[in-house]
Protein backbone atom coordinates (compact mmCIF):
# COMPACT_ATOMS: atom_id res chain seq x y z
CA UNK A 1 0.00 0.00 0.00
CA UNK A 2 1.14 3.55 -1.08
CA UNK A 3 2.09 6.06 1.80
CA UNK A 4 0.47 9.36 1.76
CA UNK A 5 3.49 10.54 1.88
CA UNK A 6 5.19 9.04 -1.29
CA UNK A 7 4.33 12.29 -4.07
CA UNK A 8 6.25 14.50 -1.61
CA UNK A 9 8.81 11.58 -1.41
CA UNK A 10 9.31 11.14 -5.19
CA UNK A 11 9.85 14.76 -5.48
CA UNK A 12 12.68 14.98 -2.94
CA UNK A 13 14.28 11.90 -4.34
CA UNK A 14 14.09 13.76 -7.77
CA UNK A 15 15.82 16.94 -6.60
CA UNK A 16 18.20 15.34 -5.28
CA UNK A 17 19.08 13.09 -7.89
CA UNK A 18 19.14 16.49 -10.04
CA UNK A 19 21.25 18.43 -7.42
CA UNK A 20 18.83 20.97 -6.67
CA UNK A 21 19.27 22.54 -3.56
CA UNK A 22 17.58 20.88 0.01
CA UNK A 23 13.90 22.71 0.12
CA UNK A 24 11.90 23.27 3.14
CA UNK A 25 11.06 19.90 4.95
CA UNK A 26 14.43 17.73 3.18
CA UNK A 27 15.12 16.47 7.02
CA UNK A 28 11.95 15.16 8.10
CA UNK A 29 10.97 13.73 4.54
CA UNK A 30 14.69 11.56 5.01
CA UNK A 31 13.54 11.17 8.42
CA UNK A 32 10.10 9.72 7.22
CA UNK A 33 11.78 7.26 4.08
CA UNK A 34 14.35 5.97 6.70
CA UNK A 35 10.85 4.65 8.29
CA UNK A 36 8.47 4.06 6.11
CA UNK A 37 9.29 0.88 3.87
CA UNK A 38 6.66 1.65 0.95
CA UNK A 39 8.12 5.43 0.99
CA UNK A 40 11.75 3.43 0.96
CA UNK A 41 11.07 1.37 -1.97
CA UNK A 42 9.64 4.54 -3.88
CA UNK A 43 13.07 6.32 -3.40
CA UNK A 44 15.28 2.95 -4.37
CA UNK A 45 13.15 2.60 -7.69
CA UNK A 46 13.70 6.19 -8.30
CA UNK A 47 17.18 6.15 -7.59
CA UNK A 48 17.66 2.61 -9.40
CA UNK A 49 16.10 4.71 -12.68
CA UNK A 50 18.34 7.56 -12.52
CA UNK A 51 21.49 5.25 -12.10
CA UNK A 52 20.21 2.97 -14.80
CA UNK A 53 19.99 6.23 -17.32
CA UNK A 54 23.94 6.05 -16.77
CA UNK A 55 24.00 3.06 -18.85
CA UNK A 56 24.38 5.68 -21.70
CA UNK A 57 27.36 6.92 -21.98
CA UNK A 58 26.87 8.42 -25.10
CA UNK A 59 30.48 7.18 -26.02
CA UNK A 60 28.95 6.54 -29.66
CA UNK A 61 28.63 10.42 -29.74
CA UNK A 62 31.85 11.52 -29.90
CA UNK A 63 33.19 14.53 -31.91
CA UNK A 64 35.22 13.27 -34.38
CA UNK A 65 37.95 15.00 -36.58
CA UNK A 66 35.96 14.45 -39.48
CA UNK A 67 32.89 16.53 -38.20
CA UNK A 68 35.04 19.22 -36.39
CA UNK A 69 36.73 19.64 -39.59
CA UNK A 70 33.91 19.95 -41.46
CA UNK A 71 31.81 22.59 -39.41
CA UNK A 72 35.19 24.40 -38.90
CA UNK A 73 34.94 25.17 -42.71
CA UNK A 74 31.20 25.56 -42.56
CA UNK A 75 31.64 28.52 -39.43
CA UNK A 76 34.46 30.18 -41.37
CA UNK A 77 32.29 30.25 -44.58
CA UNK A 78 29.24 31.29 -42.23
CA UNK A 79 31.48 33.94 -40.38
CA UNK A 80 33.09 35.78 -43.41
CA UNK A 81 29.31 35.83 -44.60
CA UNK A 82 28.18 37.56 -41.26
CA UNK A 83 30.78 39.88 -41.78
CA UNK A 84 30.19 40.55 -45.42
CA UNK A 85 34.15 40.89 -45.96
CA UNK A 86 34.80 40.17 -49.82
CA UNK A 87 38.47 38.67 -50.53
CA UNK A 88 40.65 41.82 -52.26
CA UNK A 89 40.45 41.49 -56.24
CA UNK A 90 43.26 39.49 -57.61
CA UNK A 91 45.38 42.00 -59.62
CA UNK A 92 45.65 41.27 -63.54
CA UNK A 93 41.51 40.02 -63.79
CA UNK A 94 40.28 43.17 -65.47
CA UNK A 95 39.79 42.94 -68.68
CA UNK A 96 42.84 44.53 -70.89
CA UNK A 97 39.80 45.67 -73.19
CA UNK A 98 38.63 47.84 -70.21
CA UNK A 99 42.03 49.23 -69.90
CA UNK A 100 42.38 50.24 -73.48
CA UNK A 101 38.66 51.62 -73.16
CA UNK A 102 39.36 53.61 -70.30
CA UNK A 103 42.45 55.12 -71.40
CA UNK A 104 41.33 56.32 -74.45
CA UNK A 105 38.06 57.94 -72.95
CA UNK A 106 40.64 59.86 -70.36
CA UNK A 107 42.26 61.27 -73.46
CA UNK A 108 39.30 62.00 -75.23
CA UNK A 109 38.16 63.95 -72.70
CA UNK A 110 41.52 65.66 -71.95
CA UNK A 111 41.33 66.87 -75.58
CA UNK A 112 37.68 68.45 -75.51
CA UNK A 113 38.86 69.70 -72.25
CA UNK A 114 41.74 71.41 -73.19
CA UNK A 115 39.49 72.60 -76.57
CA UNK A 116 37.36 74.42 -74.79
CA UNK A 117 39.89 76.11 -72.49
CA UNK A 118 41.56 77.89 -75.33
CA UNK A 119 44.38 75.56 -75.22
CA UNK A 120 46.19 77.81 -72.53
CA UNK A 121 46.71 77.27 -68.63
CA UNK A 122 43.61 76.28 -66.83
CA UNK A 123 41.66 78.96 -64.97
CA UNK A 124 43.17 79.48 -61.92
CA UNK A 125 46.19 77.36 -61.85
CA UNK A 126 48.44 80.08 -60.40
CA UNK A 127 46.03 79.68 -57.32
CA UNK A 128 47.32 76.07 -57.03
CA UNK A 129 49.31 76.61 -53.99
CA UNK A 130 50.10 74.54 -50.81
CA UNK A 131 48.02 75.35 -48.24
CA UNK A 132 48.71 74.83 -44.86
CA UNK A 133 48.30 71.89 -42.62
CA UNK A 134 44.52 71.17 -42.38
CA UNK A 135 45.11 70.03 -38.39
CA UNK A 136 46.83 73.04 -37.68
CA UNK A 137 45.45 76.31 -36.71
CA UNK A 138 42.05 74.80 -35.42
CA UNK A 139 40.75 75.15 -39.28
CA UNK A 140 37.73 73.15 -39.69
CA UNK A 141 37.77 70.39 -42.40
CA UNK A 142 34.09 69.21 -43.35
CA UNK A 143 34.38 65.52 -44.91
CA UNK A 144 31.31 65.27 -46.64
CA UNK A 145 30.43 62.53 -49.64
CA UNK A 146 30.54 65.91 -52.29
CA UNK A 147 32.41 69.11 -51.98
CA UNK A 148 32.65 71.65 -54.64
CA UNK A 149 35.34 74.36 -54.36
CA UNK A 150 35.87 77.65 -55.61
CA UNK A 151 39.27 77.64 -57.13
CA UNK A 152 38.88 81.38 -57.21
CA UNK A 153 38.88 81.04 -53.46
CA UNK A 154 40.59 77.60 -52.26
CA UNK A 155 43.87 76.58 -52.83
CA UNK A 156 44.75 72.46 -53.15
CA UNK A 157 47.65 71.25 -51.47
CA UNK A 158 48.57 68.44 -53.71
CA UNK A 159 52.16 68.10 -52.19
CA UNK A 160 51.72 64.69 -50.64
CA UNK A 161 50.83 63.73 -54.24
CA UNK A 162 47.69 62.10 -52.82
CA UNK A 163 46.27 60.02 -55.39
CA UNK A 164 43.17 61.37 -57.18
CA UNK A 165 40.81 58.40 -58.22
CA UNK A 166 37.67 58.32 -60.77
CA UNK A 167 38.61 61.88 -62.45
CA UNK A 168 35.86 63.24 -64.56
CA UNK A 169 35.82 66.49 -66.39
CA UNK A 170 32.90 68.81 -66.78
CA UNK A 171 33.30 71.36 -69.79
CA UNK A 172 33.11 74.95 -69.81
CA UNK A 173 29.93 76.82 -68.52
CA UNK A 174 28.88 80.23 -69.94
CA UNK A 175 31.33 81.87 -67.61
CA UNK A 176 34.07 79.76 -69.15
CA UNK A 177 34.72 77.76 -65.85
CA UNK A 178 35.22 74.39 -66.28
CA UNK A 179 35.32 71.83 -62.88
CA UNK A 180 37.58 68.45 -62.48
CA UNK A 181 35.89 65.86 -59.82
CA UNK A 182 37.88 63.18 -58.19
CA UNK A 183 37.71 61.03 -55.11
CA UNK A 184 40.70 61.18 -52.66
CA UNK A 185 41.71 58.03 -51.50
CA UNK A 186 43.98 59.34 -49.08
CA UNK A 187 43.82 57.65 -45.90
CA UNK A 188 42.52 60.64 -42.80
CA UNK A 189 44.56 59.82 -39.54
CA UNK A 190 43.23 62.08 -37.12
CA UNK A 191 46.00 62.37 -34.14
CA UNK A 192 45.24 63.92 -30.82
CA UNK A 193 44.11 63.41 -27.01
CA UNK A 194 40.58 61.89 -26.63
CA UNK A 195 39.41 65.00 -24.70
CA UNK A 196 40.54 66.92 -27.97
CA UNK A 197 37.66 67.86 -29.87
CA UNK A 198 38.31 66.80 -32.99
CA UNK A 199 38.88 63.59 -31.39
CA UNK A 200 35.79 63.56 -29.35
CA UNK A 201 33.65 63.90 -32.41
CA UNK A 202 35.21 61.48 -34.84
CA UNK A 203 34.72 58.72 -31.73
CA UNK A 204 31.07 59.94 -31.21
CA UNK A 205 30.39 59.61 -34.86
CA UNK A 206 32.07 55.86 -34.95
CA UNK A 207 29.72 55.13 -31.69
CA UNK A 208 26.87 56.59 -33.10
CA UNK A 209 27.51 53.98 -36.42
CA UNK A 210 29.32 56.19 -38.54
CA UNK A 211 31.41 53.20 -39.83
CA UNK A 212 28.73 51.09 -40.57
CA UNK A 213 30.39 48.45 -38.55
CA UNK A 214 30.02 46.82 -35.16
CA UNK A 215 34.09 46.37 -35.13
CA UNK A 216 34.49 49.85 -35.48
CA UNK A 217 31.93 50.84 -33.04
CA UNK A 218 33.31 48.45 -30.17
CA UNK A 219 36.90 50.06 -31.20
CA UNK A 220 36.26 53.65 -30.33
CA UNK A 221 35.05 52.38 -27.14
CA UNK A 222 37.82 50.31 -26.24
CA UNK A 223 39.87 53.98 -27.49
CA UNK A 224 37.59 55.95 -25.09
CA UNK A 225 38.14 52.99 -22.25
CA UNK A 226 41.76 52.80 -22.51
CA UNK A 227 41.73 56.63 -21.98
CA UNK A 228 39.60 56.53 -18.79
CA UNK A 229 41.07 53.52 -17.58
CA UNK A 230 44.64 55.55 -17.13
CA UNK A 231 42.41 58.68 -15.64
CA UNK A 232 42.40 61.20 -18.81
CA UNK A 233 39.27 63.53 -18.52
CA UNK A 234 36.57 63.23 -20.64
CA UNK A 235 34.92 65.50 -23.02
CA UNK A 236 31.19 66.01 -22.00
CA UNK A 237 30.12 64.65 -25.55
CA UNK A 238 31.59 61.71 -24.67
CA UNK A 239 30.04 61.12 -21.38
CA UNK A 240 27.07 61.85 -22.72
CA UNK A 241 27.40 59.32 -25.86
CA UNK A 242 28.44 56.54 -23.34
CA UNK A 243 25.31 57.30 -21.54
CA UNK A 244 23.27 56.74 -24.28
CA UNK A 245 24.92 53.54 -25.56
CA UNK A 246 24.69 52.13 -22.59
CA UNK A 247 20.66 53.30 -22.53
CA UNK A 248 19.91 52.45 -26.03
CA UNK A 249 22.51 50.04 -27.99
CA UNK A 250 20.72 46.72 -28.30
CA UNK A 251 24.12 44.72 -28.57
CA UNK A 252 25.17 43.98 -24.72
CA UNK A 253 28.84 43.92 -25.66
CA UNK A 254 28.88 47.30 -26.67
CA UNK A 255 26.59 48.24 -23.95
CA UNK A 256 29.31 46.10 -21.68
CA UNK A 257 31.55 48.04 -22.99
CA UNK A 258 30.24 51.92 -22.68
CA UNK A 259 29.43 50.65 -18.78
CA UNK A 260 33.21 49.90 -18.41
CA UNK A 261 34.55 53.12 -20.01
CA UNK A 262 31.81 54.71 -17.73
CA UNK A 263 32.91 52.85 -14.35
CA UNK A 264 36.29 53.87 -15.15
CA UNK A 265 35.76 56.92 -15.19
CA UNK A 266 36.20 59.45 -12.34
CA UNK A 267 32.98 59.57 -10.07
CA UNK A 268 30.62 62.50 -11.40
CA UNK A 269 26.88 62.52 -11.33
CA UNK A 270 26.28 62.01 -14.82
CA UNK A 271 28.47 58.57 -14.49
CA UNK A 272 26.44 57.46 -11.13
CA UNK A 273 23.11 58.16 -12.72
CA UNK A 274 23.55 56.29 -15.62
CA UNK A 275 25.66 53.30 -14.11
CA UNK A 276 22.30 52.96 -11.42
CA UNK A 277 20.38 53.00 -14.40
CA UNK A 278 21.93 50.41 -15.73
CA UNK A 279 22.27 48.66 -12.56
CA UNK A 280 18.15 48.53 -13.07
CA UNK A 281 17.37 47.84 -16.15
CA UNK A 282 20.06 46.05 -18.30
CA UNK A 283 19.00 42.62 -18.90
CA UNK A 284 23.02 41.39 -18.99
CA UNK A 285 24.19 40.42 -16.32
CA UNK A 286 27.59 41.34 -17.02
CA UNK A 287 26.60 45.33 -17.45
CA UNK A 288 25.19 44.98 -14.03
CA UNK A 289 28.10 44.01 -12.52
CA UNK A 290 30.43 46.22 -14.09
CA UNK A 291 27.66 49.25 -13.18
CA UNK A 292 28.08 47.80 -9.37
CA UNK A 293 31.72 48.69 -9.69
CA UNK A 294 31.14 51.91 -11.28
CA UNK A 295 28.78 52.72 -8.45
CA UNK A 296 30.85 51.10 -5.51
CA UNK A 297 33.36 53.74 -6.63
CA UNK A 298 31.01 56.45 -6.68
CA UNK A 299 28.98 55.76 -3.46
CA UNK A 300 33.17 55.48 -1.74
CA UNK A 301 33.67 58.81 -3.28
CA UNK A 302 30.80 60.97 -2.33
CA UNK A 303 29.65 58.75 0.13
CA UNK A 304 25.46 59.94 -1.77
CA UNK A 305 22.92 58.40 -0.67
CA UNK A 306 21.35 57.36 -3.91
CA UNK A 307 24.54 55.27 -4.63
CA UNK A 308 24.22 53.08 -1.60
CA UNK A 309 20.97 52.95 -1.90
CA UNK A 310 21.14 51.41 -5.15
CA UNK A 311 23.89 48.79 -4.11
CA UNK A 312 21.46 48.34 -1.15
CA UNK A 313 18.73 47.56 -3.16
CA UNK A 314 20.18 44.94 -5.64
CA UNK A 315 22.65 43.22 -2.33
CA UNK A 316 18.55 42.26 -1.29
CA UNK A 317 17.21 41.60 -4.33
CA UNK A 318 15.74 38.02 -4.89
CA UNK A 319 15.84 37.96 -8.16
CA UNK A 320 18.61 38.87 -9.48
CA UNK A 321 21.88 37.01 -10.17
CA UNK A 322 24.08 35.86 -6.94
CA UNK A 323 26.88 37.04 -8.73
CA UNK A 324 25.67 40.88 -9.51
CA UNK A 325 23.88 40.20 -5.61
CA UNK A 326 27.57 39.38 -4.03
CA UNK A 327 29.33 42.11 -5.76
CA UNK A 328 26.50 44.76 -4.80
CA UNK A 329 27.26 43.38 -0.93
CA UNK A 330 31.00 43.06 -0.87
CA UNK A 331 30.98 46.95 -2.42
CA UNK A 332 28.62 47.85 0.26
CA UNK A 333 30.71 46.20 3.09
CA UNK A 334 34.30 48.50 1.78
CA UNK A 335 32.06 51.65 2.53
CA UNK A 336 32.53 53.75 5.03
CA UNK A 337 29.76 55.05 6.14
CA UNK B 1 27.26 24.00 -14.13
CA UNK B 2 26.60 26.86 -11.49
CA UNK B 3 23.09 27.86 -10.55
CA UNK B 4 24.11 31.17 -9.39
CA UNK B 5 26.90 33.77 -10.15
CA UNK B 6 29.59 33.84 -13.72
CA UNK B 7 32.15 31.24 -13.44
CA UNK B 8 35.27 31.93 -15.15
CA UNK B 9 34.04 29.36 -17.91
CA UNK B 10 30.46 31.49 -18.58
CA UNK B 11 32.62 34.35 -18.71
CA UNK B 12 34.83 32.63 -21.20
CA UNK B 13 31.87 31.82 -22.96
CA UNK B 14 30.61 35.52 -22.94
CA UNK B 15 34.27 36.57 -24.59
CA UNK B 16 33.90 34.37 -27.28
CA UNK B 17 30.52 34.68 -27.66
CA UNK B 18 31.46 38.86 -28.63
CA UNK B 19 34.56 37.79 -30.67
CA UNK B 20 31.79 36.03 -32.70
CA UNK B 21 29.20 39.32 -32.65
CA UNK B 22 32.80 41.08 -33.90
CA UNK B 23 33.26 38.96 -36.97
CA UNK B 24 36.27 36.91 -35.15
CA UNK B 25 36.01 33.37 -36.07
CA UNK B 26 38.35 32.53 -33.89
CA UNK B 27 35.46 33.23 -31.40
CA UNK B 28 32.82 30.15 -33.33
CA UNK B 29 36.21 27.86 -33.07
CA UNK B 30 36.07 28.41 -29.19
CA UNK B 31 32.71 28.06 -28.67
CA UNK B 32 32.61 25.22 -30.86
CA UNK B 33 36.25 23.63 -28.58
CA UNK B 34 34.17 23.99 -25.37
CA UNK B 35 30.22 22.90 -26.75
CA UNK B 36 30.19 20.52 -29.61
CA UNK B 37 30.97 17.61 -27.02
CA UNK B 38 27.93 18.17 -24.63
CA UNK B 39 25.45 19.49 -27.93
CA UNK B 40 26.27 16.35 -30.10
CA UNK B 41 25.40 14.37 -27.17
CA UNK B 42 22.20 16.26 -26.25
CA UNK B 43 21.45 16.23 -29.94
CA UNK B 44 22.19 12.55 -30.37
CA UNK B 45 19.60 11.64 -27.23
CA UNK B 46 17.14 13.70 -28.35
CA UNK B 47 16.75 12.44 -32.46
CA UNK B 48 18.01 9.12 -31.88
CA UNK B 49 20.37 9.52 -34.85
CA UNK B 50 24.61 9.98 -34.83
CA UNK B 51 24.35 11.46 -37.99
CA UNK B 52 21.67 14.06 -37.81
CA UNK B 53 22.91 14.79 -34.62
CA UNK B 54 26.42 16.00 -36.14
CA UNK B 55 23.87 17.96 -38.87
CA UNK B 56 22.24 19.83 -35.87
CA UNK B 57 24.85 20.32 -33.76
CA UNK B 58 26.54 21.98 -36.81
CA UNK B 59 23.68 24.23 -37.43
CA UNK B 60 23.78 25.47 -34.06
CA UNK B 61 26.94 26.89 -34.31
CA UNK B 62 26.06 28.31 -37.94
CA UNK B 63 22.97 29.94 -36.15
CA UNK B 64 25.42 31.12 -33.31
CA UNK B 65 27.15 33.05 -35.70
CA UNK B 66 24.03 34.58 -37.82
CA UNK B 67 22.53 35.73 -34.53
CA UNK B 68 25.14 36.11 -31.95
CA UNK B 69 23.55 40.10 -31.45
CA UNK B 70 20.29 38.35 -30.62
CA UNK B 71 21.78 37.18 -27.35
CA UNK B 72 20.39 39.43 -24.25
CA UNK B 73 22.62 37.60 -21.12
CA UNK B 74 18.97 36.55 -19.48
CA UNK B 75 20.24 33.16 -19.39
CA UNK B 76 23.91 31.62 -19.53
CA UNK B 77 25.62 31.13 -23.13
CA UNK B 78 25.34 27.38 -22.46
CA UNK B 79 21.93 27.35 -21.72
CA UNK B 80 21.56 29.70 -25.27
CA UNK B 81 22.80 27.01 -26.86
CA UNK B 82 20.95 24.11 -25.91
CA UNK B 83 17.67 26.08 -26.40
CA UNK B 84 18.80 26.62 -29.91
CA UNK B 85 20.07 22.74 -30.09
CA UNK B 86 16.62 22.25 -28.82
CA UNK B 87 14.52 24.17 -31.31
CA UNK B 88 16.16 22.69 -33.80
CA UNK B 89 15.81 19.16 -32.46
CA UNK B 90 12.11 19.90 -32.23
CA UNK B 91 12.32 21.37 -35.83
CA UNK B 92 13.63 18.17 -37.35
CA UNK B 93 11.18 16.00 -35.41
CA UNK B 94 8.37 17.72 -36.46
CA UNK B 95 9.09 17.67 -39.71
CA UNK B 96 9.91 13.92 -40.14
CA UNK B 97 13.21 14.93 -41.26
CA UNK B 98 14.34 11.52 -40.24
CA UNK B 99 14.66 10.27 -43.56
CA UNK B 100 16.67 6.93 -42.76
CA UNK B 101 16.36 5.85 -39.24
CA UNK B 102 19.34 4.60 -38.17
CA UNK B 103 19.43 3.08 -35.05
CA UNK B 104 21.92 4.05 -32.68
CA UNK B 105 22.85 0.32 -31.52
CA UNK B 106 24.29 -0.10 -35.26
CA UNK B 107 26.70 2.32 -35.35
CA UNK B 108 30.07 1.31 -35.61
CA UNK B 109 32.12 2.52 -32.94
CA UNK B 110 35.99 3.43 -33.54
CA UNK B 111 37.94 0.42 -33.72
CA UNK B 112 41.63 -0.03 -31.71
CA UNK B 113 40.09 0.06 -28.19
CA UNK B 114 41.98 -1.76 -25.68
CA UNK B 115 38.23 -2.82 -24.54
CA UNK B 116 37.58 -6.88 -24.98
CA UNK B 117 34.77 -7.02 -27.43
CA UNK B 118 32.70 -9.22 -25.66
CA UNK B 119 32.36 -6.15 -22.86
CA UNK B 120 31.70 -3.29 -25.51
CA UNK B 121 28.73 -5.46 -27.05
CA UNK B 122 27.17 -5.56 -23.37
CA UNK B 123 28.17 -2.11 -23.30
CA UNK B 124 26.39 -1.24 -26.60
CA UNK B 125 23.31 -3.15 -25.29
CA UNK B 126 23.13 -1.42 -22.58
CA UNK B 127 23.69 2.05 -24.38
CA UNK B 128 20.63 0.51 -26.74
CA UNK B 129 18.38 0.04 -24.11
CA UNK B 130 18.41 2.73 -22.28
CA UNK B 131 17.98 4.95 -26.08
CA UNK B 132 15.16 3.02 -26.74
CA UNK B 133 13.29 3.72 -23.14
CA UNK B 134 13.75 7.63 -23.99
CA UNK B 135 12.74 6.83 -27.18
CA UNK B 136 9.39 6.11 -25.19
CA UNK B 137 9.37 9.41 -23.45
CA UNK B 138 7.54 12.59 -25.53
CA UNK B 139 9.78 15.30 -26.80
CA UNK B 140 9.39 17.44 -24.40
CA UNK B 141 10.00 15.29 -21.63
CA UNK B 142 13.09 13.29 -23.36
CA UNK B 143 14.76 17.23 -23.75
CA UNK B 144 14.13 18.25 -19.81
CA UNK B 145 15.24 14.64 -18.81
CA UNK B 146 18.54 14.69 -20.81
CA UNK B 147 19.21 18.04 -19.46
CA UNK B 148 18.78 17.56 -16.38
CA UNK B 149 20.10 14.00 -16.29
CA UNK B 150 23.11 13.91 -18.57
CA UNK B 151 23.68 17.46 -18.87
CA UNK B 152 23.76 18.69 -14.85
CA UNK B 153 21.67 21.62 -15.51
CA UNK B 154 19.39 23.22 -12.45
CA UNK B 155 15.90 23.19 -13.11
CA UNK B 156 15.94 27.10 -13.14
CA UNK B 157 18.25 27.12 -15.78
CA UNK B 158 16.39 24.20 -18.06
CA UNK B 159 13.03 26.69 -17.23
CA UNK B 160 14.99 29.07 -18.82
CA UNK B 161 16.65 27.41 -21.58
CA UNK B 162 12.69 25.87 -22.63
CA UNK B 163 11.01 28.79 -22.01
CA UNK B 164 8.82 27.12 -19.61
CA UNK B 165 8.12 27.44 -15.92
CA UNK B 166 10.16 25.05 -13.53
CA UNK B 167 7.20 23.42 -12.46
CA UNK B 168 7.09 22.00 -15.81
CA UNK B 169 10.20 21.14 -15.34
CA UNK B 170 9.79 19.18 -12.12
CA UNK B 171 6.52 17.89 -13.87
CA UNK B 172 8.17 16.39 -16.97
CA UNK B 173 10.58 14.97 -15.48
CA UNK B 174 8.44 12.91 -12.83
CA UNK B 175 6.19 11.75 -15.52
CA UNK B 176 9.44 10.65 -17.23
CA UNK B 177 10.60 8.92 -14.95
CA UNK B 178 7.69 6.96 -13.88
CA UNK B 179 7.35 5.78 -17.97
CA UNK B 180 10.87 4.84 -17.32
CA UNK B 181 10.68 2.95 -14.17
CA UNK B 182 7.85 1.13 -16.08
CA UNK B 183 9.78 0.57 -19.85
CA UNK B 184 12.91 -0.83 -17.71
CA UNK B 185 10.88 -3.38 -15.15
CA UNK B 186 8.93 -4.69 -18.59
CA UNK B 187 11.90 -6.20 -20.37
CA UNK B 188 15.42 -6.43 -18.26
CA UNK B 189 17.55 -8.47 -20.25
CA UNK B 190 19.59 -11.12 -18.01
CA UNK B 191 22.63 -8.85 -18.52
CA UNK B 192 20.92 -6.05 -16.71
CA UNK B 193 19.23 -7.92 -13.73
CA UNK B 194 22.41 -8.82 -12.80
CA UNK B 195 24.08 -5.30 -12.22
CA UNK B 196 20.91 -3.39 -10.86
Amino acid sequence: MECRESLKVREFVLARLSGEPAGDGAAALAAHVAGCSACAAVAADMESVWARLGDDDASDLAVSPAFEARASAAMAAATRRATNVRPFRVPGTETPLLKVAAVLTAGVAGFFLARASGGGALPGSAAFQPTPSPFHGGENVSLVANRTLDASRAALDLSGKPRLANVSYTPADAAGRVAVSFDVTTRYTVVGRPEDQAVANLLVSLVSGAAGSEGAKGGALDLVSEGTRGGAPVSPEVVALLRRTLETDRNPGVRKKAAEALAQMPPSPETRDALAKALKTDTNPAVRILAVEGLAKSAAAFKDASSIESLRQKAADDHENGYVRSQAALALSKIEI
Amino acid sequence: MEPDGISAEQEADLEALEMVRLGDASGAARLFQRWSGPLLRFTGRLLGNAAEAEEVTQDVFLKVIVRAGQYDGRASVASWLFAIAANACRDRLRQGARRQKVSLDSVVEAAGSDIPVDVRLVERQRRASVRRALSHLSDEQREVLVLARYHGLPYAEIARSLSISEGAVKTRIFRAMETLKSVFSEGDPPWNAASH
